[in-house]
C-alpha cells in the first residue's frame, strides 16, 4: 500500500505529514489571540466560514513562540473533529510513500519524540512522520 | 450487515417512541382494535428484522408477543391491564436489548420469566418454550405484507441524515451570508445600478430563506420528549395507587434536537414531583372535594424566541410552611432568615439541594434531589424556571428556553483591543463605570465594587486574560454584572461593552478549553473569530473566597457556610453621636428602620416594640419624636433580641486583623484598624448579660411551685407567686399539687410540718435568723430564694 505524505519543514527539519489528515495548505493572514491558552496556539482564524485553531508547531521544538507572520503557510488539517491550522516554515512536496519504507522511530531527539513515532524512507533520506494528535492534545502540554 | 444493523436499530427505537403513548391508551380502552394493531405491527417487525440479523433473544420475546397479541386481536382472550404490563415488560426488554446493540453492553437474561409470564394469559396456559425450529419456520410463514402495508401508510417520508451532513450545511450557508455581506460591501463601493440591484435583492431573500430552512433541520418536534411521558406517568400511578390523567398539549412545538436531550431528566423530575407529592390519594381528594381523579396538564408554546413549558398539577402544592420547617431542620437557614424572607423566595427554597416536602422517601422521589438537579440543568442550557403556588389547589411550573442551543443572544465585548462574547442569558445588567452609583474599592487588598450598595467581587477583563489594558481605555469602561450558573455573581470591568447579536456557538478546540475561560468561539458577521467567555469558568477565575461580599449582603443566604464567614466579619456603624464603631456580623440580625411611635419607656429602659413584643433599645438616650424613623440594628443571641439604634450603617469588613485590647472591656471587645482608623468594636455580649433570658410563657415544661399558703396569703400570692411566675416557674396554692411540686415554699411555723423533705425551702419573715429558722431565707431576699429554689430543682435531677 503506498501513502501520499506532505513534506513540511518545522523548525527548520523536514517532516512528513500524512495526508489523510490534511485538507489543504493555505496562508493565514489574519489571527485573533487566544489569552491564557497553551502557548502552542497561536490565535483563531476563519476560513470559509468556519473558525480554526491557529498552532505553531516550532513551540513544542524550539520552547519559544515565534511572533505571527501575516501570510505564513498553514497546513489544515482535521484532528479528533476539530480543525487545525498547523504553522510550518514551508511546504516542499507531496510524495507517495509504501508501507515497506515506514519504519518505527528509535533514539530521536527528546524534543521529537513527543511529536513522531515513526520515519519514512523518502529517496534515500530518513524523513520523521509528523503525528498531528500529538501536537495538539493536551496531555502535551504536561509534558512540553 | 453492520448498515442493516445499524437501521434495524434506529428504526426500531423510532417505532418504540411513538409506541410508547399508545400502549398506555390502549390499557386504558383495552378494546380499541387499533392500538392492539400497533402494538402487534411493532413486534412482528422485530421479529422479522431479528430473525434475519440472528438475534435469538430478541426472537424469543417478539415471538411470544405476537403470539399473544395476535390472540388479543383475534378476541380469543379479554385483554386487561394485568396483560398490558405484562406485554410492555417485554417490549421494555426488547428496548433494552436493542440499545445493548448499540452499546454492547449485557442485558440480564431472565426473558423466560417474562415469556411466561405473558403467555400465562393465553387461554391454554404455559406454552412451553418454543423450540428455535419452530421460530424459524413461523417467521417464514408468517403473512406480514397486509400488516406492513397499514405501517407504512400512516408514516410521514423520510430519510435518515448524518449530522455531519446538517453542520456542513449549516456552515455552507454562514458562508453564504457572509459572501453575500461581501458582494453588498463590494456594491456599495461601486455604486451599482437597478438591475443588479434587484437581482441582488432576490439572492438575498433566498439565502435568507434557505438559512432559514437549514435551521429548521436541526428541529425537532417537543412530542418526541412528551411521547414517552404517558407511560412514565402510568407506571408510576401503579406504583403508588393514584390515578391520574395527563394531558398533553402542543407537541407540534419544534425546539433544537439538542434541546430535546437537555429537557429529558427535568422533565421526568417535575412529573414524578407531581405525581408522587404534588397529587393526594384518592380518598385524599374525595374528602376535600377534589376530583378523585387527579390531573397534571403539560403544555409546550413558542413565544418569541423562547419556549415554554408549564407542568400543571391540581394536586395540594407546596406546603410553604413545611417547606421552611425542613429547611430549618436541615440547617439550611435561620429560623430569622426564614421569616425574613420575601414569599418568593420562600417558595424557592423548593431548589436548595436536599430539600424535600414528602413525607417518606418512595423510589419515585422524595429524596431531596430533583428540584435542584432540575434548575442546574435549566441553567446550564440557558434556561430558567417559575414555580406558582396555590396552595392546595396545585402547582404551576413553568420551563423558559432559548429557541436553540447553537444560537445564541450574544454580548460581545471588547479587552486589550480585542472583542469576545458572552451569553447574554448570565448578564444581569451594564453599568458605566462612571456611574455615580458605582464604586470599586479595595477590602483587605481584593477589588470588590459597590454597585447601588451590593458589594460585588470585580475584576478586570485584561486581568483575567492576561492581556495589556489599551491605554486610552480609562475613561468610558463599563462593568458587565454577571451571574453565571454555577457560583457568585461578579462585576466584569470591560473596556467596552459593543453590540448585542446573535452568535452562531462553534466548539473550541480542546487546548482551548483547557483554559477553562471559553465557553467556545464563534464567528460573527465580519468575518473574525470570537472568543466565547463562559461565565462559569471567570468566576471561579475570580475567587469563591469572594462570595463572602455577596453573601453578607443578602440575608437569604442558604449556605450554613455564611455564619463561619459572617464569624469573622465585622459590620461598620455610624452611632448616634457620630463615632464610628464596629459590630461582630454575626450577631446582627438584620438592619429595621422603626417609627419613633414604636418607642416607649418601660421600667427605667428604653423599649422598642416590633411585631408586639418589648425589645431593650440600646444606643438611645431619649425617647426619640414619634414621627422620626430610627435606623435599628437588631441583634440576636439565637433566643434573644435587642435593638442597637444607629446613625447609619457604614460598611462590612473581614475581622481577620489584630484585635488591640480595650481599655474598656465590658463595653468594647477591642479596637481594629479599619481603613487606616482605630475603630471599636462593640462587646456583643454585654447586649445580652443583663437581660432575662427567653420569655418564660415559651417554655412548656415549667417547674413546679407549690406554695404553703395558708401563712401569709396576701403576700404569696400578690408578691411571691408573680416573681415566681417571671422567673419561669409554675406557681400553685392548691394542696393537691403539693406531691407533684418539683419545690415547695413554706414559712413560719409551717417549716415544722415538713421537715425532712427535700423539696422544702424554707423562708422567714424578718432579716435576723432565729434557732428554729436555721437554712431559712429571708423572704425579700431575691436572688438568695431564686436560687435556692434552682438548686433543689438541680438537686432533684
Amino acid at each position: 500500500m503506498e501513502k501520499l505524505f506532505l513534506i513540511a519543514e518545522i523548525a527548520a527539519t523536514p517532516v512528513a505529514i500524512c495526508c489523510d489528515h490534511i485538507e489543504s495548505v493555505v496562508r493565514v493572514n489574519e489571527v485573533v489571540n487566544v489569552p491564557r491558552a497553551d502557548p502552542v496556539i497561536a490565535g483563531l482564524f476563519s476560513m470559509r466560514s468556519r473558525v480554526l485553531t491557529l498552532i505553531d508547531c516550532q513551540y513544542r521544538i524550539s520552547g519559544t513562540q515565534k511572533p505571527f507572520e501575516r501570510g505564513c503557510p498553514a497546513v489544515i488539517a482535521s484532528i479528533n473533529g476539530h480543525s487545525f491550522g498547523l504553522i510550518v516554515d514551508r511546504v516542499r512536496d507531496v510524495v507517495s510513500v509504501s508501507d515497506d519504507a515506514v519504519l518505527a522511530a528509535t533514539r530521536l531527539d527528546p524534543k521529537w519524540s513527543g511529536l513522531c513515532s515513526r520515519l519514512a524512507e523518502i529517496e534515500d533520506h530518513l524523513v520523521m512522520i509528523l503525528d498531528p494528535e500529538k501536537l495538539v492534545s493536551t496531555d502535551q502540554r504536561a509534558a512540553a | 450487515m453492520d448498515d442493516l444493523r445499524e437501521e434495524f436499530i434506529a428504526e426500531t427505537r423510532e417505532t418504540l417512541e411513538i409506541l410508547a403513548g399508545q400502549l398506555v391508551q390502549w390499557e386504558k380502552d383495552p378494546s380499541d382494535k387499533s392500538l392492539i394493531d400497533s402494538a402487534f405491527r411493532f413486534v412482528h417487525t422485530v421479529k422479522g428484522s431479528c430473525g434475519f440479523l440472528d438475534l435469538p433473544r430478541l426472537l424469543r420475546l417478539s415471538h411470544a408477543a405476537e403470539e399473544l397479541l395476535s390472540h388479543a386481536r383475534d378476541e380469543q382472550i379479554v385483554v386487561s391491564s394485568d396483560m398490558v404490563t405484562a406485554v410492555l415488560a417485554v417490549i421494555d426488554r426488547i428496548s433494552e436489548l436493542t440499545e445493548a446493540l448499540e452499546s454492547g453492553e449485557p442485558v440480564f437474561d431472565n426473558d423466560a420469566t417474562l415469556i411466561d409470564a405473558m403467555l400465562a394469559f393465553l387461554p391454554d396456559k404455559g406454552t412451553p418454550a418454543i423450540p428455535a425450529a419452530a421460530i424459524r419456520q413461523l417467521h417464514q410463514d408468517e403473512p406480514g405484507e397486509a400488516i406492513d402495508e397499514a405501517a407504512s401508510a400512516s408514516k410521514t417520508r423520510t430519510v435518515r441524515v448524518s449530522l455531519t451532513l446538517l453542520d456542513k450545511l449549516m456552515n455552507g450557508i454562514s458562508d453564504l451570508v457572509l459572501a453575500r455581506n461581501e458582494v453588498s460591501r463590494q456594491l456599495r463601493r461601486v455604486g451599482s445600478d437597478n438591475e443588479i440591484d434587484q437581482a441582488f435583492g432576490r439572492l438575498s431573500s433566498t439565502v435568507a430563506e434557505m438559512r432559514d430552512a437549514i435551521g429548521m433541520m436541526r428541529m425537532q418536534h417537543i412530542d418526541r420528549l412528551f411521547s414517552t411521558l404517558p407511560r412514565l406517568l402510568r407506571d408510576i400511578c401503579i406504583e403508588l395507587g393514584k390515578q391520574i390523567e395527563l394531558t398533553v398539549e402542543g407537541s407540534e412545538v419544534e425546539v433544537d434536537r439538542e434541546m430535546v436531550e437537555a429537557l429529558r431528566d427535568p422533565l421526568t423530575h417535575i412529573l414524578r414531583n407531581a405525581a408522587d407529592h404534588g397529587i393526594e390519594d384518592p380518598e385524599q381528594r374525595r374528602s376535600v372535594g377534589k376530583d378523585p381523579v387527579g390531573h397534571i396538564r403539560v403544555v409546550a408554546r413558542q413565544s418569541g424566541n423562547q419556549i415554554l413549558i408549564e407542568i400543571s398539577d391540581d394536586g395540594r402544592g407546596i406546603d410553604v410552611e413545611k417547606l421552611g420547617q425542613r429547611a430549618i431542620a436541615r440547617k439550611l437557614l435561620t429560623n430569622s432568615q426564614w421569616q425574613n424572607m420575601p414569599e418568593r423566595a420562600k417558595l424557592e427554597t423548593i431548589f436548595a439541594p436536599g430539600l424535600s416536602t414528602a413525607e417518606a422517601v418512595t423510589s419515585i422521589s422524595g429524596r431531596g434531589v430533583g428540584m435542584d438537579v432540575v434548575r442546574t440543568n435549566m441553567h446550564a442550557i440557558g434556561g430558567s424556571i417559575d414555580l406558582e403556588n396555590n396552595e392546595g389547589q396545585g402547582l404551576k411550573i413553568t420551563l423558559r428556553l432559548p429557541l436553540t442551543l447553537s444560537i445564541i443572544a450574544g454580548l460581545s465585548l471588547r479587552a486589550g483591543g480585542q472583542i469576545y462574547g458572552i451569553s447574554r442569558s448570565a448578564v444581569v445588567e451594564i453599568v458605566s463605570v462612571t456611574n455615580r452609583s458605582v464604586e470599586i474599592e479595595e477590602i483587605g487588598g481584593m477589588p470588590v465594587a459597590k454597585v447601588r450598595g451590593e458589594r460585588l467581587a470585580y475584576a478586570k477583563l485584561e486581568t483575567i486574560l492576561g492581556v495589556a489594558e489599551m491605554e486610552d481605555s480609562q475613561s468610558a469602561r463599563s462593568l458587565v454584572i454577571i451571574k453565571p450558573a454555577v457560583g457568585a455573581t461578579f462585576a466584569l470591568d470591560v473596556e467596552a461593552v459593543v453590540d448585542n447579536e446573535e452568535l452562531v456557538v462553534k466548539p473550541g478546540a480542546p487546548l482551548i478549553m483547557a483554559t477553562g475561560l471559553y465557553a467556545g468561539t464563534s464567528l460573527p458577521d465580519n468575518g473574525k473569530p470570537m472568543l466565547l467567555l463562559d461565565a462559569s469558568g471567570l468566576a471561579a477565575e475570580i475567587g469563591v473566597e469572594q462570595e463572602l461580599f455577596e453573601m453578607a449582603n443578602r440575608n437569604q443566604v442558604t449556605d450554613a457556610e455564611q455564619n463561619k464567614q459572617d464569624a469573622d466579619s465585622g459590620l461598620l456603624f455610624q452611632t448616634l453621636d457620630g463615632t464610628v464603631q464596629a459590630i461582630r456580623l454575626a450577631v446582627v440580625d438584620r438592619i429595621e428602620d422603626v417609627d419613633g411611635s414604636a418607642f416607649h419607656q418601660v421600667g427605667g429602659r428604653l423599649c422598642v416594640s416590633v411585631e408586639q413584643v418589648l425589645y431593650d433599645a440600646k444606643g438611645l438616650k431619649t425617647l426619640p419624636d414619634a414621627g422620626a424613623t430610627v435606623k435599628m440594628l437588631r441583634l440576636s443571641d439565637g433566643s434573644t433580641s435587642v435593638f442597637l439604634a444607629v446613625a447609619d450603617v457604614i460598611d462590612i469588613f473581614a475581622l481577620d486583623r489584630e484585635i488591640a485590647p480595650s481599655l474598656l472591656p465590658e463595653v468594647y471587645e477591642g479596637i481594629v484598624h479599619v481603613d487606616g482608623k482605630p475603630v471599636e468594636v462593640l462587646n456583643s455580649y454585654s447586649f445580652f448579660e443583663a437581660l432575662p433570658g427567653e420569655n418564660p410563657t415559651g417554655i412548656s415544661q415549667r417547674p413546679l411551685c407549690f406554695v404553703d399558703a395558708s401563712c401569709d396569703d396576701g403576700w404569696a400570692q400578690n408578691i411571691l407567686a408573680p416573681l415566681l411566675s417571671a422567673s419561669g416557674y409554675e406557681v400553685s396554692f392548691d394542696p393537691t399539687d403539693q406531691s407533684r411540686a418539683a419545690v415547695v415554699l413554706a414559712n413560719g411555723a409551717n417549716t415544722q410540718k415538713t421537715v425532712g423533705d427535700g423539696r422544702v425551702v424554707a423562708l422567714r419573715d424578718s432579716l435576723q435568723v432565729k434557732d428554729e429558722e436555721r437554712g431559712s431565707i429571708y423572704r425579700y431576699d431575691r436572688l438568695g430564694l431564686l436560687s435556692a429554689i434552682e438548686s433543689k430543682i438541680a438537686g432533684a435531677r
